[in-house]
């Protein structure tokens, strides 16, 4: 790779949107002994793309994902008490004369104990950020979408009596983008909501509405469904893991107004 | 069916934000509606929704090489544009 091939792709470095080939060949340019602005460049773009980050206003976390977060740092003491229960029994059994095999035996076994114990916890905690994570990215995108003037905002009303769920669609036909949030308790046990694309008489599945950490329901439209115009967006509920195709009552409808 | 007395949703989280912040936000958040739409839904889609540039090329159905013009050329100019407000903005 050259510099100037380089700097033709620097923004989309900075970002980490280089598919994995092509970063690999720009990452390995830069090991390179000498460079026509090949840092500077990277540099700027980084930024820049900083500068487009701060476009967003922040957004706080629930207090639900730090509480989850907190619970799991406080059950650390009982650990603890029972590291410290152990290390009385240690004590006694060296105080016994049960020294040497059986004392390192049992140090291993609390060892391996302990290192499971957390790696379990970091595991927890690594699932736990990593869904709050994905909630946050479908927020970031949710804002970039309203921020755009043609982006369409679709109520979805609720089509039964007493319902107590409320939606919205951002769609954005052009950069075949679409967003659903919802407001509401979740899908009774053994239920899912299923969102629909209606295109004529066509009811093409979107996916299923889980409930994010924070509480909220998000969902991110599958571009393939917005290739063509849709007529409608919908939402079913069906018996858990959802269906091909609508099979339970209508919760919600909103029709895309055709500009 | 119809449709029942409806319940606004709860909007996102409020945020928190000082004086500075929000003028940085919104001096940047003017730069990006200066960008002509493709270049500005390149950057969009590579920035918010972390699509690589050929999930970029495969949605908005363009050649991969245009995309990574498009992301080249709208953040050279949004760098610009905000060094451009910097400077304006300076006593």
């Amino acid at each position: 790779m050259t510099c100037a091939e380089f700097k033709e792709i620097a923004a989309l470095l900075a970002a980490g949107t280089l598919d994995p080939p092509e970063r690999s060949a720009a990452e390995q340019h830069l090991g390179e002994a000498t460079h026509e602005g090949c840092f500077e460049a990277l540099r700027r773009a980084s930024e820049t793309w900083d500068a487009v980050g701060r476009s967003l206003p922040p957004v706080r976390p629930d207090e639900r994902v730090w509480q989850g977060i907190a619970g799991r740092i406080e059950a650390r003491p009982r650990a603890a008490a029972v590291r410290t229960w152990a290390g009385w029994a240690v004590a006694a059994a060296l105080a016994l004369g049960l020294v040497g095999v059986q004392g390192a035996r049992i140090r291993a076994e609390r060892r391996a104990a302990e290192r499971a114990s957390a790696s379990a916890e970091r595991d927890q905690c690594a699932r736990d950020l990593a869904r709050a994570q994905g909630e946050a990215a479908l927020q970031r995108e949710a804002l970039a979408l309203l921020a755009l003037p043609s982006t369409q905002v679709v109520a979805l009303a609720p089509q039964q009596a007493g319902a107590n769920i409320t939606a919205r669609a951002l769609v954005n036909l052009a950069s075949r983008a679409a967003v659903l949030y919802a407001a509401g308790p979740p899908a009774p046990e053994g239920k899912d909501y299923e969102l629909w694309v209606i295109r004529g008489d066509k009811k093409l599945p979107a996916g299923l509405l889980r409930t994010q950490p924070s509480g909220a329901i998000l969902a991110r439209i599958d571009p393939a469904l917005l290739t063509e115009r849709p007529d409608a967006l919908a939402v079913t509920m069906e018996s858990a893991g959802g269906a091909p195709q609508p099979l339970g009552p209508i919760v919600l409808v909103g029709a895309l107004p055709h500009t | 069916v119809a449709a029942s007395a409806r319940e606004e949703p709860e909007p996102l989280p409020l945020p928190i934000e000082s004086a500075v912040q929000r003028q940085d936000r919104e001096r940047v958040q003017r730069a990006l509606a200066t960008l002509p739409a493709e270049q500005r839904a390149a950057i969009e889609l590579s920035y918010f929704a972390g699509l690589t540039q050929r999930e970029i090329a495969e949605r908005l159905g363009d050649p991969l090489g245009t995309v990574k013009t498009r992301v080249r050329l709208a953040l050279e100019k949004l760098a610009a544009l905000l060094d451009d407000e910097k400077r304006n903005a300076l006593p």
